[in-house]
């Protein structure tokens, strides 16, 4: 009998031991607030510690991206949903926000730091407010395309021209399936089933990330590609043959994919994470987002602008319905997901 | 005192079961309990003809990938520990490298190499080669070139289990040749089949290597199921037709390799080091060239592609806190993971013939869930009111993801170094008045060292390496190496990703290689 | 006539420790020399230097008036050395060293193989060499299905099977009970008899010696101490 005793008792031993090192997420008098971010690391870090600096608060963020093939944060949120640990979500595109939005995920608040951001990134019902924005870009190598030959709409890259010589990312995931609902709440179903078509005609070469599009181009594997503002910059600030065009001023507009954030519906700190989103709304963090390498366009007037890009006020942005594109973003992106042959 | 062997014994063994089921089970029970709630979900099952083609393909993939790898591991382990090659302990750390470079970063490598505009494209003048690098074939060798060391570690573990004597009464009638092919390869034959057997799991799993060569596989479907739909029962449900692949798979193995007789190691001493000296320049230049075309030429690549980055240094400085941090939690994984898998592993190993080939099957079955399936599952069980919330939350998540998703691995490897262990120096003990416990501390676990030390090891590697569980579980406010890189990586340019990659690497390598360098110093090996 | 077997101050060291001393050990062809000393004292190595399963660091050995095995320092490593399966031995180790896989048959299959017979040859020459040892009827069981003493005569068998021109045993009874050694040493000088076949016998047992020698040479520390004709 001492030997199950002496079994049991290393047993417990070990149960001490491994509740020892997770330790205990005691009563922390410091005040904190937690935030799920998936507008990249390097960008979002800053913003936030910045904000630990003024208000005291300490904040835990939880970082992911959309290019990651983990998924982590949205799927994080949904699971998390009985009982949620994160008060604030700051998503880097809207397709993510919408879709928590619909499953319930997110509570309203209207922060008073959204006065000055165009009505049309603000969601009438509160659940989420843009600021700082992408765009969705046509970047080309200019070691082998003339700036005036570079094509002028997204709907271009289906022209024979570009045969075999253009890539974008899969249009089921991060900003690409943004841009798909975009455009087919837009623009229409069949004719956007015919662009799909005619680019698989095409030999477009879909590939992982908005990134390794950008990479293509760079490297002169294809001429021509879809990808995102902040993936281009990155490549031009470091000196590589590529640049940018702002694809359908003419016509449809230009694509704008705002930052969202939002508060987390039954949040555990939930005034921490109001004060946070009325600073991420605020026209100092817009700066910041702008002044990065993200280049992220300010939404708020009278904000400078990112150097390599126009201000938002040169260009007429696509106007959208995100109810409406938002309705049907996973059944359109598989759509044309079946006509690209994935 | 039998009363003592016996009473010792099975509660121990049932804790062992029970923690291995809560641990390893749970979040998947979960997950599926989840799915037929939602009931419809199962309907997916029924595949279109394009799943079934993706399947197909994952199922090619995985074969191909598990035959080339033990092609390149096998003989390699067979040299490591049969060959009197210099400088062994040397090669060994070497040629185990590739398997701490993450795949899709050798991938990345390969690409900037056999890329269409890739430097072999720039030296030849056109390009000559993209179409092999973007191919199935392609995704095939770039795996295989990661997940040979597997191969490669185990067999060596496995020869080095022969006793002697029993190759050299072969040895004094027959070449060497002929002695490797009709006596030892059957002796090993059942080690090189479950290594086998991991890295198919371990290809099929893969979405970032196929996904980056252009390569169509079945876990895109799931991957589709979470991040474009975040329909979790989905995502679940299609994760069955891959878990069944890999079970049939294991099946088959189970079937064709069967649970051979194993030699049990009586006498000390190694083999007489005369037989393969003949062979020693071979398999040195084999030995050198799987290690330039697996390790140098993608640490080459990667390290151009990384000259001249100049904002890295600050991502370095950045990164201290999660390498220290995920330095330490892979470590204590590893060890928790290890001391429950010794139990499981010994239940096995000691299990009945049929009981034992069952409980291979399930290992493997279970090892093949997808990581963000164990994640979700995770989220599920442990994020709720109570004391079971108060782990939910701290890095406790993170250490029980490593055990739910690598148990089944360590309990495998750590199962076969049981069966080594003659059940006859159990009753031994028993005999000689040694209770149960006694018996294990003394008589079992110090044969089970050198197994429990590659467990340890693989487990170290694949926990500081994990990204899709943990990305779900990690604590706020914190972050794992692989979760900081892959989140630096969106954006930076093609540079700081490969340096990036080396960093990661490097970060494991450097205790890897003094941890084995410590061990083939130790006197008596 | 020569010596068959022709070791010629031979010394193997394993770092410091010497196992064999500059030893010099002949034996005629049908003789039966039974080397008998302590544990440790050397006789084992002395066997694996003749087998070719280890590399003397003096002296040479011969075989039939070939030299099998000479150290030298001009030579490369390795290429003075006959390997062990062209020595044309039959050695039968302490603990057997069966194959766990293979069957009695299989087994002898395995050793006629590589001597290159035919298979009509093969199967004849299995059949008889398990009559000589008398397990025929076990001819399809494995290692694990035989019995402590019909292990034993599988492991002679195996040695016999392709006729070798030297048969070395190393201590092959010793974990037998008494009644199962007597039987098989009966056996073993049974077979000497028939086949006039030369052979080492290492043994500690001086009852072995008594029973199977031509001849008796005492080892102790790696060299020879006394050797007489019984």
């Amino acid at each position: 009998m001492m030997r199950i005793d002496r079994a049991s008792l290393l047993a417990a031993a070990a149960v001490m031991m491994l509740a020892a090192a997770c330790g205990s997420p005691a009563e922390n008098p410091e005040r904190t607030v937690t935030i799920y971010v998936s507008t990249d690391r390097v960008f979002s870090e800053p913003v936030l510690r910045e904000y630990e600096k003024r208000s005291g608060v300490r904040v835990n963020a939880v970082y992911d991206t959309e290019e990651t093939k983990s998924t982590g944060l949205a799927n994080r949120l949904i699971a998390e949903m009985n009982r949620p640990q994160g008060d604030v979500f700051w998503s880097n595109e809207p397709v993510r926000t919408l879709v928590l939005k619909s499953r319930g995920v997110l509570a309203a608040y209207r922060s008073t730091s959204a006065n000055g951001i165009p009505d049309a990134l603000v969601d009438p019902d509160g659940y989420w407010t843009g600021f700082s924005a992408r765009i969705r870009v046509i970047a080309y190598n200019t070691r082998l395309v003339e700036p005036e030959e570079a094509p002028r709409s997204v709907f271009d890259l289906a022209d024979p021209r570009w045969k075999g010589n253009a890539a974008l990312a899969d249009p089921r995931f991060g900003s690409t399936s943004f841009h798909v609902a975009a455009l087919y709440a837009q623009v229409g179903d069949a004719k956007m089933d015919d662009f799909f078509r005619r680019l698989k005609a095409n030999d477009v070469r879909v590939v992982d990330s908005n990134s390794t599009v950008r990479d293509l181009v760079v490297r002169g594997e294809v001429r021509v590609g879809l990808t995102d503002t902040d993936d281009v910059n990155v490549a031009v600030e470091n000196g590589d043959p590529v640049a940018m065009v702002l694809p359908d001023r003419e016509g449809l507009g230009v694509p704008v994919m705002p930052n969202m954030v939002s508060l987390v519906a039954n949040a555990p700190h939930p005034d921490e994470g109001r004060a946070l989103i009325d600073y991420l709304l605020s026209p100092d963090a817009e700066r910041m987002l702008a002044e990065s390498e993200a280049v992220q366009i300010p939404l708020h007037a009278g904000v400078p602008g990112p150097r390599n890009l126009p201000s938002i006020d040169s260009f007429r942005p696509m106007t959208l319905d995100y109810t409406k594109a938002a309705a049907r973003v996973e059944e359109v992106t598989l759509r044309a997901a079946g006509l690209l042959g994935l | 005192m039998m009363w003592g062997f016996r009473s010792a014994r099975t509660p121990a063994l049932a804790a062992a079961v029970a923690a291995f089921t809560v641990l390893c089970g749970l979040p998947l029970a979960y997950m599926l309990a989840q799915a037929g709630a939602a009931g419809a979900a199962y309907a997916v099952l029924l595949l279109d003809a394009r799943q079934r083609a993706l399947l197909l393909n994952t199922a090619a993939l995985g074969a191909s990938t598990a035959v080339l790898a033990t092609l390149i591991g096998a003989p390699l382990g067979f040299a490591l520990a049969r060959v009197p090659l210099r400088f062994r302990s040397v090669w060994r750390v070497a040629l185990a490298a590739p398997l701490l470079l993450p795949p899709y970063v050798i991938a990345l490598a390969w690409v900037y190499l056999g890329g269409s505009a890739g430097l072999v494209a720039a030296a030849v003048g056109r390009d000559v080669v993209s179409a092999w690098t973007y191919s199935l074939p392609g995704a095939v060798v770039v795996l295989s070139l990661v997940f040979y060391p597997l191969s490669m570690l185990t067999t060596e573990v496995a020869l080095r289990r022969i006793e002697p004597r029993i190759e050299e009464a072969a040895l004094t009638a027959a070449s060497p040749g002929r002695v490797l092919r009709t006596i030892t390869l059957p002796l090993v034959t059942p080690a090189v089949a479950a290594s086998a057997l991991v890295v198919f799991v371990l290809a099929v799993s893969e979405f970032g290597v196929p996904s980056l060569l252009r390569v169509r596989v079945f876990t895109s479907e799931i991957f589709t199921a979470f991040a474009a739909l975040y329909d979790f029962s989905r995502a679940t449900v299609l994760a069955l037709p891959l878990v069944t692949l890999s079970f049939v798979v294991a099946l088959l193995a189970t079937l064709l390799v069967g649970d051979r007789l194993l030699v049990t190691r009586r006498g000390g001493g190694s083999a007489s080091p005369l037989a393969y000296e003949g062979w020693t320049r071979r398999a040195a230049a084999a030995a050198s060239g799987v290690m330039v075309i697996a390790l140098v030429v993608p640490v080459v690549v990667l390290a151009r592609e990384a000259s001249g980055v100049a904002s890295l240094a600050a991502v370095i400085r950045g990164s201290g806190e999660a390498i220290r941090t995920s330095l330490a939690l892979a470590a204590l994984g590893a060890t928790l993971v290890t001391a429950v898998a010794v139990w499981v592993g010994y239940a096995r190993g000691r299990a009945s013939r049929r009981a034992g080939a069952a409980a291979d099957v399930l290992l493997i079955v279970l090892f093949a869930v997808p990581s963000t399936v164990v994640g979700v599952g995770l989220i599920g069980v442990w994020n709720r009111p109570g004391p079971l919330g108060s782990v939910y939350g701290t890095d406790g998540m993170l250490l029980l993801g490593y055990l739910a998703r690598f148990l089944p691995v360590a309990a495998l490897a750590l199962a076969a170094g049981v069966r080594y262990v003659p059940a006859s120096h159990e009753e031994a003990a028993a005999v000689g008045g040694a209770g149960w416990w006694q018996t294990m501390t003394r008589i079992v676990l110090p044969q089970l060292r050198l197994t429990a030390v590659a467990a340890w090891t693989i487990v170290f590697i694949l926990a500081f390496g994990e990204l899709g569980t943990s990305v779900l579980v990690a604590p706020p406010g914190e972050s794992t190496l692989p979760i900081r890189i892959y989140t630096m990586i969106a954006n930076a340019p093609s540079a700081e990703v490969a340096a990036l990659a080396l960093l990661q690497s490097g970060v494991v390598l450097v205790p890897l290689a003094l941890l084995a360098c410590g061990i083939a110093a130790r006197p008596g090996r | 006539m020569p010596p068959f077997l022709r070791v010629l101050g031979v010394t193997k060291r394993y770092g410091s420790h010497v196992a064999v001393q500059d030893l010099s050990l002949d034996v005629s062809d049908g003789e039966s020399v039974v080397l008998l000393g302590p544990n440790g004292c050397g006789k084992t190595t002395l066997l694996r230097l003749i087998a070719g399963l280890e590399r003397p660091d003096t002296g040479e050995i011969r075989l039939g008036g070939r030299v099998v095995a000479r150290a030298g320092r001009n030579l490369r490593a390795g290429r003075n050395l006959v390997p062990p399966h062209e020595r044309g031995l039959g050695f039968v180790f302490q603990d057997l060293a069966l194959w766990p896989h293979l069957t009695a048959r299989e087994h002898l299959d395995f050793v006629t193989r590589a001597a290159g017979m035919s298979g009509g040859e093969r199967a004849e020459r299995a059949r008889e060499t398990l009559a000589l040892v008398r397990i025929e009827a076990l001819a399809g069981r494995r290692p694990h299905e035989l019995s402590g003493g019909e292990q034993q005569r599988l492991a002679l068998a195996r040695a016999l099977v392709a006729r070798p021109r030297l048969l070395l045993l190393d201590e092959p009874f010793s974990s037998l009970d008494r009644d199962l050694r007597l039987a098989l040493r009966e056996d073993v000088a049974r077979l000497q008899r028939t086949l006039q076949l030369p052979s080492v016998y290492v043994t500690h047992d001086r009852d072995d010696a008594q029973a199977l020698a031509d001849r008796v040479v005492e080892m102790q520390g790696g060299r020879v101490t006394a050797e007489g004709r019984t």
